[in-house]
C-alpha cells in the first residue's frame, strides 16, 4: 500500500510529508514527526489527551486518519507557545496550580485554545462543558477552570495578578510555581512512551486467558517464525529467581507452572514495532489445563477452598484487641451494626505504563514512570541476576500514579528483552492492557458494630475487614494492617476488636492505592457515627466532637497521641459551614 | 495494516463511482469515532478495504428549511447539529441528542449519518430522528430512495443499507414549530458527560388546532430493545385526548408497562423499566412547556 | 421531587510506611555562587513533592526557592528515599532534606560568625543572606560566606536520612504499637440534591478540611485536596471495574467512568495547620487523605436527605431508587 503524500500547515508551517494511508494523526504526529507533546492516553477517543486542533477545532488525533489534514491545519501545543514566551493559557496554568502531573495538560490545552478563540470570555460553566471531554485525574480541574478564566481575562486586555504576586519572601507557605511544570505546558516534558532510542525494539506481553490454570506447555516457535519478530521469552530466559513482590515475593516475573488471574503474563515477544509484537504475541501457542477458580474472598477463606497459593489462602490476618468489647457492649446503651462492600476500582491515571531499556556499557538502565525506582532497581537486580549497582532507573516524567506504579508492572519485561537482544526495549501498555493487568484498590466486605452510652460516647467497636487482594500479594500486608489501624476512624475508643484479612481470589491483583482502605471503612463508620447521633439526640458534629480523639487520646493501637492533633480543629472549620449555605 | 486506501471524496457521484470501481471493498466513513474504534478492536482488519471519506462531500454538509422539512445532510457533525439555530428552533430533540452525545472532541467529527448507521440501540440521533419522523434519503447506483428512519436500522449494528453500494445522504425532518408543534429528549446517564446513555426518551408532541388536545404524539424510549423502541399504546392513549397531567400519567404508565429492557453494566431492566416512565412523562412536559402549554390537573 | 441534604465525615491517616523503618535519604550541595543542588529518590508524580522539597531546603538553608534545582528520582544519581505513597514524601524526604541543608546551613554560620564576629547562635539566613538576629543590617550573602569558604577548600555539602520516629512494630495479638510518627486529620462536608423520581444525585458542593500541620505550598496542597475529592466522588458515585468469571467487562473508558468536568461540584479546601513537631518545620503532607472521607460524608448527605442508607459502592441512582421504593419514601 502506497504512501500518500500531504501538505498541510502544522503549527503554522507549511509541512509536506509521505504518510500509510491507515496511519493515525496522533502517530503521525509523535512517531513520524517527533512531536511527541500530543499523548495517548487512551487510543479510543474517549480521554481527551490527544486532543489538537483541526481547522481550529479540538479532535482526538488517535481517531483522525492522517491523511485527512492534507490541505488543513493543525494545531499542538508545541505551537501553543515557546519557553522564550509562553501563552497566556501556559502561563496561567502554572501560575494557578493547573497542572500536577502533565500528562493531560497539552490536550486540554488545545482545548481551551480553541474555546478561547471562539469565545473569549466564557463563563465557568461553558468552560467546564468545553473540556468535558479532558479527563484529568490529578486536579478535579478546578484550578483548571480558573486558569483558563484568568488567560481569557488576560487575552481580553485584563491585568490579572497571580498567587505568586501577593508573596513574601521566604519559602514555606509560598505557593511558588512548580519546578518541573515549564516542560509540561510546552509539551517538552518527556513521559516514558515519548522516549525514543535507536534500534529499538517493542515488547507485547503475551497473557493467560483463563483466571484459573495450569501451564501445561508453552510453545513460542509460531511467533519466532514471523517476520520481524526477535525474541520470544518465558521464564526459561530469566537469569535470576523467578519472583518478585513489593512484601513477600510471591509473584512470578513470568508465569511458570500456574497462571492465578486472566491477565497474568506468561510470555513476551520482542519485534521491530509493537504492532509485530502484538500480533506474534497471540501467535504464542500455550496449553492450559483450566482449575476452578474463586473470585469472592469470603469463599476463599474457607476451609475446604482450593488454595490458590501453597501456603492457602488467607494471606494476612491483623487483628486489633484493645481492653475489653464484650464489657463494652454490655456498657452500651446503643448498638449499631452496619455491613458494606466496596468495588474493586483502578488508579486510572491518564499514562498509561510505559518503560523503556537500554545497555548503557555495562549498566542496564530502565526509563519508565515509576513511583520508586529504588525498588524497581532491586527487582531488576534480581531478575537478571546483576549486583544492584549495575542496574539504573530513571523515573521519567510520571502521569499520575495513586498508588498503582509502584509495583513492577512492566519493567522487567523491557530489561529482559534488552538483556536477552541486547537492544533498546521499549513497551507501552494500552488502556485496556492498563485496566486488565495493573493493580487495583482492595474491593473489602465489612462488618461493623459500634456500642456507646445514651450521651453518645463510645464505649465498644467491633470491625471484621475482608480484604480481596486477588492473585498476588502486593501490598496486601500493608493495606490490611494500615486498614486495622484506621477501622475506627479518627475516634477515642475503650475497646476495641478488629480483624483484617487479606485474602487470596482469582481476580486482579489489589495493591496500593490511594487511601489503602480508609476510603473503603470511613462509608461503614461514618453513617455509624451518625446512627448513634440520631439514637442520642445529638448532631453529627456534636458526636464527632464529643468522641474525636485529641492530645492525650489513646489511639487503636494505644499510641497516646501528643502534638500535631489537627482533628477537631478539621470539623470545627467544617461545622462553620453548615452554618451557612 | 488496518486499512489499504484511504479517499477523502468530495461529491456524492465521486462517492457512487469510488463504490462501485470498488465491488464490495470500499465502506464509507465520515467522522469515523465509532469505525475506528470498531477496527482498532479487530484482531484481523479486513486489510483489503478502501476507506470513502464523506465528511467533505458539501452536498451533504447543510441544513436548510425546505418546505415543511428540515434536510440535513449526512455529514452534518453532531456539533454542528447541536448549535443550529434551525435544529433547535425547529427539531429541538435532535439538537439536544447531538448534544449529549460523546464528549465536544467526538462531536466536532462524528455525523448524524454515522450515528444512525451504526445503528445503536440508544443512539443519541436515531432516538429523537424516531421521535420526529425522519426519513433517511438514500443514494445507490439504482438511484434514490426514502426510507422511514424507524425502517432504517434493523438490529443492533445493523442497517438495512448496503455500505458498499449505498450511501444515506439527507434526513428529512417534519417540521416541528409552535404553536402546536414541538419535540423534547431526556436522557440519563452515570456521569454528566461523555458516556452513553442509562436510558433516554424522546417525543414529538402535536396539538390539535385550539390546543386542547394532543393531536399526535410519537414517543420513543432506548435502549429497550434493539432498535430505538416506539411506545405505541402510550402513543394511541394520548390521541384526540384533552391536555391534563392524568392523560400524561397514564401515556407514561402505558409506556412503562409495554418496555422490556434487558439487564446491563448500565442498569438493571427493572430500574430503566422504571425511569421509561419517569423519561417519558418529563419529555411531554418540557415539550409542552416549549409551546408554553401547561398541562390541566 | 427534588430534596436536599449534607452530610460529614471524618477520617485520620498516619503518615509514612505502617509500623515498619521506611527511611528517606538525600544529598544537598550549594555551589560556590549560592545556588543549591538537591539529590532525593523520591518521585514526583504531579503531587509536586521536587517543588515542595526544594521549598524545604531553600528554608532550611536560607535561601529562595528559586535558587534550589533538585534531581529527583534516578537510581545512579540520587540517594534512596523510598517509594512516593503513603502520604510520605514530605514528612520523610522534607525531613532527609532538611537535615542534610542544616548540616550545609552550618557550615555557613561557622564561616559567616567568624566574618560577622558573633557567634553562630546569634545568626539566621532567609532569602539568601546570612543576619545577625535582631540587627538584620548586619549581614552578609551566602554567596559571599560560599565564596569564602570554597578559598579556604572547604566544600558546602552534606548528607542526610531520616525514618519516622521508632515505629514499633504491631504486637501481633493486640495490635498495639506505634504505627506512625505523625497523622493527618481531616473532615468534609458533603451537600447533595436527590431527585427522588430517578435516584440521581446532585453533588452541589464540598467543603474538605485538612490538617497538614504546616502547608509548604498552600496551592499544591490545594490541588491534592481538590483532586483528592473528585478522585473521591468518583469512588462514590460511578467507578466500577466489573468482572465476569474473572474476565474484565469495563475494560476501557468508556466502561470505566471517571469524573469530568461537569461532574464537579463547587469544592473548597480549607487547610488546617495544627504543627507536627517531627515534621520538616512542622509539615506533614496529604497525599490520601483528601479521598478517603468523601464517599462516607455522600452517603451521610444522602441519609439527610432522602433517608436511606446505601451500604455498598458505588452509590448509583439504581441503588438509591431502589432503596427508596423498598422504604416506601
Amino acid at each position: 500500500m502506497p504512501k500518500k503524500e500531504i501538505t498541510f500547515s502544522l503549527n503554522g508551517v507549511e509541512t509536506t510529508v509521505a504518510v500509510g494511508q491507515d496511519t493515525f494523526l496522533l502517530q503521525l504526529l509523535r512517531e513520524e514527526l517527533g512531536l511527541t507533546g500530543t499523548k495517548e492516553g487512551c487510543g479510543n477517543g474517549e480521554c481527551g489527551a490527544c486532543t489538537v486542533l483541526v481547522d481550529g477545532l479540538p479532535m482526538a488525533s488517535c481517531l483522525y486518519p492522517a491523511v485527512k489534514v492534507d490541505g488543513h491545519s493543525v494545531n499542538t501545543v508545541e505551537g501553543l507557545g515557546s519557553h522564550k514566551k509562553l501563552h497566556p493559557l501556559q502561563e496561567w496554568f502554572l501560575k494557578l496550580g493547573a497542572v500536577q502531573c502533565g500528562f493531560c495538560t497539552p490536550g486540554l490545552l488545545m482545548t481551551a485554545k480553541a474555546l478561547l478563540d471562539r469565545n473569549p470570555n466564557p463563563t465557568p460553566e461553558e468552560i467546564k462543558l468545553a473540556i468535558s471531554g479532558n479527563l484529568c485525574r490529578c486536579t478535579g480541574y478546578k484550578k483548571v477552570i480558573e486558569a483558563i478564566l484568568a488567560a481569557a481575562a488576560e487575552l481580553r486586555g485584563a491585568t490579572v495578578s497571580g498567587r505568586q504576586d501577593v508573596e513574601g519572601g521566604g519559602s514555606l507557605g509560598r505557593s511558588i510555581i512548580r519546578v518541573d511544570g515549564a516542560p509540561k505546558v510546552l509539551g517538552s516534558a518527556r513521559f516514558a512512551a515519548d522516549i525514543s532510542r535507536p534500534g529499538m525494539f517493542h515488547a507485547a506481553v503475551v497473557a493467560s486467558p483463563h483466571p484459573h490454570a495450569r501451564i501445561v506447555s508453552i510453545d513460542t516457535e509460531p511467533a519466532l517464525k514471523m517476520d520481524g519478530v526477535v525474541a520470544a521469552l518465558t521464564h526459561k530466559d530469566i537469569p535470576g529467581v523467578n519472583s518478585y513482590g513489593v512484601i513477600i515475593k510471591d509473584q512470578r516475573f513470568l508465569a511458570e507452572d500456574k497462571a492465578r488471574y486472566a491477565g497474568e503474563p506468561v510470555a513476551v515477544v520482542i519485534a521491530k514495532t509493537g504492532e509485530l509484537a502484538h500480533r506474534a504475541a497471540e501467535k504464542v501457542a500455550i496449553r492450559y489445563e483450566t482449575l476452578p477458580a474463586i473470585f469472592d474472598p469470603r469463599e476463599a477463606m474457607k476451609p475446604d477452598a482450593i488454595p490458590i497459593h501453597e501456603k492457602g489462602n488467607i494471606l494476612h490476618h491483623r487483628k486489633i484487641r484493645k481492653g475489653n468489647v464484650d464489657e463494652g457492649f454490655k456498657r452500651a446503651d446503643i448498638i449499631v451494626e452496619r455491613q458494606f462492600v466496596t468495588q474493586s476500582v483502578d488508579h486510572a491515571y491518564l499514562e498509561p505504563e510505559a518503560a523503556i531499556s537500554y545497555w548503557d556499557g555495562s549498566m542496564m538502565v530502565v526509563e519508565c514512570c515509576s513511583q520508586g525506582p529504588h525498588y524497581l532497581r532491586h527487582e531488576i537486580a534480581r531478575l537478571l541476576d546483576l549486583p544492584i549497582n549495575r542496574v539504573r532507573v530513571i523515573q521519567a516524567t510520571t502521569g499520575g500514579g495513586f498508588g498503582g506504579k509502584i509495583d513492577l508492572l512492566l519493567q522487567h519485561f523491557v530489561a529482559l528483552g534488552t538483556y536477552v537482544t541486547g537492544q533498546p526495549v521499549k513497551m507501552v501498555w494500552s488502556r485496556e492492557e492498563s485496566l486488565r493487568t495493573s493493580t487495583k484498590r482492595h474491593a473489602f466486605y465489612l462488618n461493623y458494630k459500634f456500642g456507646a452510652t445514651r450521651d453518645g460516647r463510645l464505649t465498644a467497636a467491633y470491625a471484621e475487614i475482608i480484604g480481596n487482594t486477588g492473585a498476588y500479594a502486593s501490598f496486601a500486608h500493608a493495606v490490611l494492617t494500615r486498614s486495622a489501624t484506621m477501622a475506627l476512624g479518627p475516634y477515642d475508643c475503650p475497646n476495641v476488636h478488629v480483624d483484617s484479612y487479606a485474602v487470596y481470589t482469582n481476580t486482579q491483583i489489589a495493591g496500593a492505592m490511594r487511601g489503602f482502605g480508609a476510603p473503603q471503612m470511613s462509608p461503614c463508620h461514618e453513617p455509624l457515627l451518625d446512627e448513634i447521633a440520631r439514637k442520642c439526640g445529638l448532631s453529627p458534629v456534636d458526636v464527632r466532637r464529643l468522641n474525636m480523639v485529641r492530645p492525650g487520646s489513646s489511639t487503636i493501637t494505644q499510641q497516646i497521641l501528643e502534638h500535631g492533633v489537627g482533628a477537631l480543629e478539621t470539623l470545627e472549620k467544617v461545622a462553620e459551614h453548615l452554618e451557612n449555605q | 495494516m488496518r486499512w489499504q486506501r484511504y479517499e477523502v471524496m468530495s461529491s456524492i457521484q465521486e462517492t457512487m463511482s469510488f463504490l462501485a470501481q470498488h465491488k464490495g471493498k470500499a465502506r464509507m466513513v465520515a467522522g469515523g469515532t465509532d469505525l475506528m474504534v470498531q477496527i482498532r478492536a479487530m484482531r484481523e482488519p479486513e486489510e483489503q478495504t478502501t476507506l470513502l471519506d464523506i465528511s467533505r462531500v458539501e452536498e451533504m454538509r447543510s441544513i436548510v428549511e425546505s418546505g415543511s422539512f428540515l434536510l440535513v445532510g449526512a455529514a452534518v457533525t453532531m456539533a454542528e447539529l447541536a448549535g443550529s439555530p434551525l435544529a433547535q428552533n425547529k427539531a429541538k430533540a435532535l439538537a439536544q441528542g447531538a448534544g449529549w452525545m460523546g464528549s465536544p472532541q467526538i462531536r466536532n467529527v462524528a455525523t448524524i449519518g454515522g450515528n444512525v448507521v451504526n445503528a445503536q440501540p440508544a443512539a443519541d440521533g436515531n432516538v429523537p430522528l424516531t421521535a420526529l419522523g425522519a426519513t433517511a434519503r438514500i443514494s445507490s447506483p439504482e438511484g434514490r430512495r426514502e426510507v422511514a428512519i424507524g425502517e432504517l436500522c434493523l438490529g443492533v449494528g445493523t442497517c438495512s443499507i448496503n455500505p458498499s453500494r449505498e450511501l444515506v445522504t439527507h434526513f428529512k425532518i417534519p417540521l416541528c414549530q409552535p404553536p402546536l408543534q414541538a419535540s423534547a429528549m431526556r436522557r440519563m446517564s452515570k456521569r454528566k458527560a461523555f458516556t452513553l446513555p442509562q436510558l433516554s426518551a424522546a417525543v414529538r408532541v402535536e396539538l390539535n388546532e385550539s390546543a386542547e388536545k394532543f393531536q399526535r404524539v410519537k414517543i420513543v424510549a432506548a435502549p429497550v430493545s434493539p432498535v430505538p423502541w416506539r411506545a405505541m399504546r402510550a402513543e394511541e392513549a394520548l390521541a384526540g385526548v384533552p391536555v391534563t397531567m392524568d392523560a400524561i400519567n397514564a401515556a407514561a404508565a402505558l409506556a412503562r408497562e409495554d418496555a422490556s429492557p434487558r439487564d446491563s453494566l448500565r442498569g438493571s431492566a427493572e430500574y430503566r423499566k422504571e425511569m421509561v416512565e419517569v423519561l417519558v412523562r418529563r419529555a411531554l412536559l418540557d415539550a409542552l412547556s416549549e409551546l408554553g402549554r401547561a398541562p390541566r390537573a | 421531587m427534588r430534596k436536599r441534604g449534607r452530610g460529614i465525615a471524618c477520617i485520620y491517616f498516619g503518615m509514612g510506611n505502617t509500623a515498619k523503618p521506611n527511611p528517606s535519604s538525600a544529598h544537598v550541595e550549594l555551589a560556590e555562587d549560592g545556588s543549591a543542588t538537591v539529590r532525593c529518590g523520591a518521585a514526583d508524580l504531579g503531587q509536586g513533592s521536587d517543588t515542595a522539597l526544594s521549598q524545604i531546603a531553600a528554608e532550611a538553608i536560607g535561601i529562595s526557592p528559586e535558587r534550589v534545582t533538585i534531581e529527583s528520582a534516578d537510581t545512579l544519581t540520587t540517594p534512596d528515599a523510598g517509594n512516593s505513597s503513603a502520604s510520605r514524601q514530605t514528612y520523610v524526604s522534607g525531613n532527609a532534606i532538611r537535615l542534610a541543608a542544616e548540616q550545609v546551613r552550618d557550615t555557613l554560620f561557622n564561616e559567616a560568625a567568624e566574618l560577622l564576629e558573633v557567634s553562630r547562635e546569634d545568626l539566621l539566613s532567609r532569602d539568601n543572606m546570612i543576619f545577625i538576629k535582631g540587627s538584620p543590617a548586619t549581614n552578609i550573602s551566602i554567596k559571599e560566606v560560599c565564596g569564602k569558604l570554597r578559598a579556604k577548600g572547604i566544600l558546602t555539602s552534606a548528607s542526610g536520612s531520616f525514618t519516622p520516629p521508632t515505629p514499633e512494630m504491631l504486637d501481633p495479638e493486640t495490635g498495639a504499637g506505634i504505627p506512625y510518627g505523625a497523622y493527618s486529620y481531616a473532615t468534609q462536608l458533603v451537600e447533595v440534591e436527590v431527585d427522588t423520581e430517578t435516584g440521581q444525585v446532585d453533588v452541589l458542593r464540598v467543603v474538605a478540611a485538612h490538617d497538614v500541620g504546616r502547608a509548604v505550598n498552600p496551592m499544591a496542597i490545594e490541588g491534592q485536596i481538590e483532586g483528592g475529592v473528585v478522585m473521591g466522588l468518583g469512588y462514590a458515585t460511578m467507578e466500577e471495574l466489573v468482572w465476569e468469571e474473572g474476565q474484565l467487562l469495563t475494560g476501557d473508558f468508556g466502561t470505566y467512568l471517571v469524573p469530568t468536568a461537569l461532574d464537579t461540584p463547587a469544592v473548597k479546601s480549607i487547610i488546617v495547620e495544627e504543627p507536627e513537631p517531627s515534621g520538616p518545620f512542622g509539615a506533614k503532607g496529604t497525599g490520601e487523605p483528601p479521598a478517603c472521607p468523601t464517599a462516607a460524608a455522600l452517603i451521610n448527605a444522602i441519609y439527610d436527605a432522602v433517608g436511606v442508607s446505601i451500604t455498598s459502592l458505588p452509590v448509583t441512582s439504581e441503588k438509591i431508587y431502589m432503596a427508596l421504593k423498598a422504604a416506601n419514601k
